[in-house]
């Protein structure tokens, strides 16, 4: 497998689209609801923002205009409402702004008039703590036409109807936020027209484009957790569906479903993933190892394939044109077989927070895998130009960066967020009550008193008697206290104690997380560049932008280093 | 004479193989189209005139009020805070008065004394000043406040993070617009809204540098 250059600095891959009709023609979706496109396997890449991304908002909340609150006191009657509206929106928080509150830069844009990425900001309400943040779940391509392509997403259902350069929201969800979120969309390799829509809560079925959607009754359809759909093009009509407690099938575009799979251990019953394959091949991959079917998938064929899985999750499958050669992608590789399920082979190791998130083939040919990762894109085929055959001896120079510790200390250090720094000033903490807390306080007090008096006999004179005394006083007091205790044990210093120390831990992971990915993929290019330059020189432009990206990045956090070191300027 | 025949008959061999040919294989790939370098050379000119990326992260950060300057005066303004004292200023004042007067029955007839036989007046006033000074000294050993303000780094990671990707974003939709436009007009036309969209963005990031940057520099 080889890794694909791609763009976007860092971001959480979550789902891949591929086509049935044109290998070329790819599609990433991340978790930050951007789409990243490429007509070219991956050779070029456009970016493609569908929802708000995570930078500048907490989640997003369309409110429906039906729920709107009335404006004008014509709807005065429609108190309840107002008030159920009222209770509903004192759980959301209007903190537009950037991750951690900050309002500021709305408040900029709003003076100049502008809006974040395009977005009109009145027409959303933030939901803070909430998990989804206009995440893409799922890539349709429609396999009759490329130029159609659905989205599913954590705020609804999207189309393009022009090969995935826009969308448009086709349908936002029904109810609550469960059915609001959709994890997956089909559409019926028979009858285009028909699109199945899984949701967090229940399937739907549109029969007209996605204008009008009917929800599934089934009983044990209804309300389910709807993970994935699986279809053949070369058999219409034939969907098959993971839940989250079983697979389903319908063998006639919806009208009936029938339980393939289902197990009363539970995680053999978790589906994560259903592949078909020629001669009625399938395979389930559950949370307790790989299952597969040579009928086609009807309840009561399938056979544990591969004891080696047994308690592993599963998490994709793959069966190629030759049904007897599959693919299986566990938490930390990608294993083949090439009889049918009898003896694997490892042959692709993922590590440290990598995990394959989606694997695909184009036509089942063993040679035109992709495998997506949280972090990575990587197709299989090897470059038989790297083997050490110097072809530009000035792109050598690319290769020379120093090594990734370096990079990671220095970045921890100058952001000042270095996990032993912090904790060896923590340490003081203790040492700190041998200063002491001084108390200085001053005081000064002038008084006068004055008294007047007449007595008898002396009455008749004026104030015959005066007494005045002034007074004043000063006085200066010192205190020196030690809280002695604190030396002896101080909480602040406990490693990782504090709102602080949490924020700082969080902090400390994404960029690590980032670092690691951007450096590796940095390398792959960097490697490529030196070794076997892209013959097309707009190829290799972009490459070269992608190496100053990745540069400009390392550099302003690890405040030049990276290019001092070696490594590319921005 | 026979020599002509014999190009005549060569001619037609060889246009007879040609067609056979041309029969059994599928057409030929279109054309790619040309990469003119003089406009990879013009973009590469535009793009050295163009504000850096660290400019752009600088400004974006200078923006936000988080750039590394700022957040290290932060980090020693909070470790030496402890050497100003919090301080209390109080005032007291305090005035009293008494007007004392005695009236004696036993002569009060006497015209005299009918105000009163004994007079006394008394007047008396203070006034308090004080100061008082506090100092934690143990905070210049240790501050958990310095360790608050390396809680910002998340939101200066974030910002420079935006403003990179915004960046070259940018670059690379110039470099295919200029040296791969998309034929259909359609996309073409929406490729140029996206760069639209990616200026404002990077203007808004910025605070309004990045277009005021470009109009300095005389770039469209």
């Amino acid at each position: 497998m080889r890794a694909v250059p791609m763009v976007g600095l860092g971001d959480q891959f979550k789902t891949l689209g591929t086509s049935v009709r044109d290998p070329n023609f790819i599609i990433v979706g991340t978790a930050q609801g951007k789409i990243l496109r490429s007509i070219d396997g991956g050779g070029t890449w456009q970016e493609i923002v569908v929802v708000s991304p995570r930078l500048f908002n907490y989640g997003v909340e369309r409110l429906d205009a039906r729920r709107m609150p009335p404006a004008t006191g014509a709807d005065k009657n429609r108190g309840e409402e107002r008030k159920a509206l009222a209770e509903d929106r004192e759980n959301l928080d209007y903190a537009l702004g950037m991750a951690s509150g900050n309002a500021h830069l709305q408040e900029q844009l709003g003076k100049k008039g502008l809006w974040t990425m395009g977005w009109k900001r009145g027409k959303y309400i933030m939901r803070k703590n909430q998990e989804s943040h206009g995440s893409i779940n799922w890539i349709e391509i429609d396999p009759t036409d490329d130029r159609r392509v659905y989205l599913a997403t954590s705020d609804g259902l999207y189309r393009s109807t022009d090969k995935a350069r826009t969308f448009m929201r086709l349908w936002q969800g029904r109810g609550k936020a469960p059915q609001r979120s959709i994890n997956a969309v089909a559409v019926d390799p028979g009858d285009r027209k028909r699109i199945f829509v899984g949701t967090s809560n229940g399937f739907f079925l549109s029969r007209d484009w996605g204008i009008t959607y009917k929800e599934e009754m089934n009983l044990y359809v209804k309300g389910s957790y709807i993970k994935g759909f699986y279809t053949d093009p070369q058999q219409p009509g034939l969907v098959h569906m993971a839940t989250g407690g079983a697979a389903m099938a319908t063998p006639d575009s919806g009208r009936t479903w029938i339980t393939t799979h289902w197990h009363l251990w539970h995680p053999r019953s978790v589906i994560n993933w259903i592949a078909l394959g020629p001669n009625d091949v399938r395979l389930i991959g559950t949370n307790d190892g790989l299952f597969a079917s040579f009928q086609g998938g009807e309840m009561g064929t399938w056979e544990r394939r591969g004891h080696i899985f047994t308690g592993v999750s599963v998490t994709m499958a793959l069966v190629t044109k030759d049904p007897k050669v599959w693919y299986v992608a566990t938490p930390d590789a990608l294993w083949r077989t090439d009889n049918s399920g009898s003896h694997w082979k490892k042959v692709f190791t993922l590590g440290g927070q990598e995990h394959a998130v989606w694997l695909s083939c184009f036509g089942g040919d063993p040679n035109k895998i992709w495998l997506l990762t949280n972090k990575q894109l990587y197709r299989s085929g090897g470059v038989k130009a790297l083997r050490g055959v110097v072809r530009a001896k000035r792109n050598r120079r690319l290769m020379d960066i120093p090594p990734l510790y370096q990079l990671w200390l220095r970045v921890m250090k100058h952001l000042k967020i270095y996990y032993a720094d912090n904790q060896r000033y923590r340490e003081r903490a203790p040492l700190a009550a041998l200063l002491p807390t001084l108390k200085l306080k001053a005081n000064y007090g002038p008084s006068r008193n004055f008294q007047a008096s007449k007595l008898y006999p002396y009455h008749y004179y004026e104030w015959v008697q005066q007494n005045r005394i002034d007074a004043a006083k000063f006085n200066v007091k010192v205190i020196l206290s030690w809280n002695l205790a604190t030396l002896i044990y101080n909480i602040q210093a406990d490693p990782e104690y504090g709102r602080e120390e949490r924020s700082l831990k969080t902090s400390r992971a994404d960029i690590t997380a980032r670092l690691n990915h951007l450096y590796i993929e940095y390398k792959h290019i960097a490697r490529r560049m030196a070794l076997a330059p892209p013959a097309d020189p707009l190829v290799s432009e972009l490459q070269m932008m992608r190496l100053q990206e990745i540069s400009a990045y390392f550099n302003a956090l690890s405040g030049g280093f990276w290019s001092k070191a070696g490594g590319l300027d921005g | 004479m026979v020599s002509l025949r014999m190009a005549l008959v060569l001619f037609l061999v060889a246009v007879m193989v040609q067609t056979a040919s041309a029969q059994g294989q599928p057409p030929p790939p279109p054309p790619k189209p040309q990469l003119n370098l003089k406009v990879l050379r013009k973009l590469r000119f535009q793009f050295e005139r163009e504000p850096t990326v660290e400019e752009c992260q600088a400004a974006a950060l200078k923006f936000f009020r988080i750039s590394p300057a700022r957040v290290g005066s932060y980090h020693r303004r909070a470790s030496l805070k402890a050497l100003a004292p919090d301080i209390n200023v109080s005032v007291y004042t305090d005035r009293n008065s008494s007007d004392r007067r005695l009236v004696d029955m036993l002569y009060v007839s006497s015209p005299q004394f009918a105000n009163g036989k004994d007079f006394e007046y008394t007047n008396s006033s203070s006034m308090n000043m004080s100061i008082q000074a506090h100092w934690g000294f143990d905070r210049l050993v240790f501050n958990s406040e310095v360790l608050d303000v390396s809680s910002l780094v998340g939101l200066q990671e974030s910002t420079l993070r935006e403003v990179t990707s915004l960046y070259f974003t940018r670059r690379r939709l110039m470099a295919i617009l200029k040296m791969n436009p998309p034929q259909d007009p359609g996309e073409k036309f929406t490729e140029g809204i996206r760069l639209l969209e990616i200026d404002a963005n990077l203007n808004a990031l910025t605070g309004g540098w990045f277009k005021k940057e470009l109009k300095k520099r005389q770039i469209k």
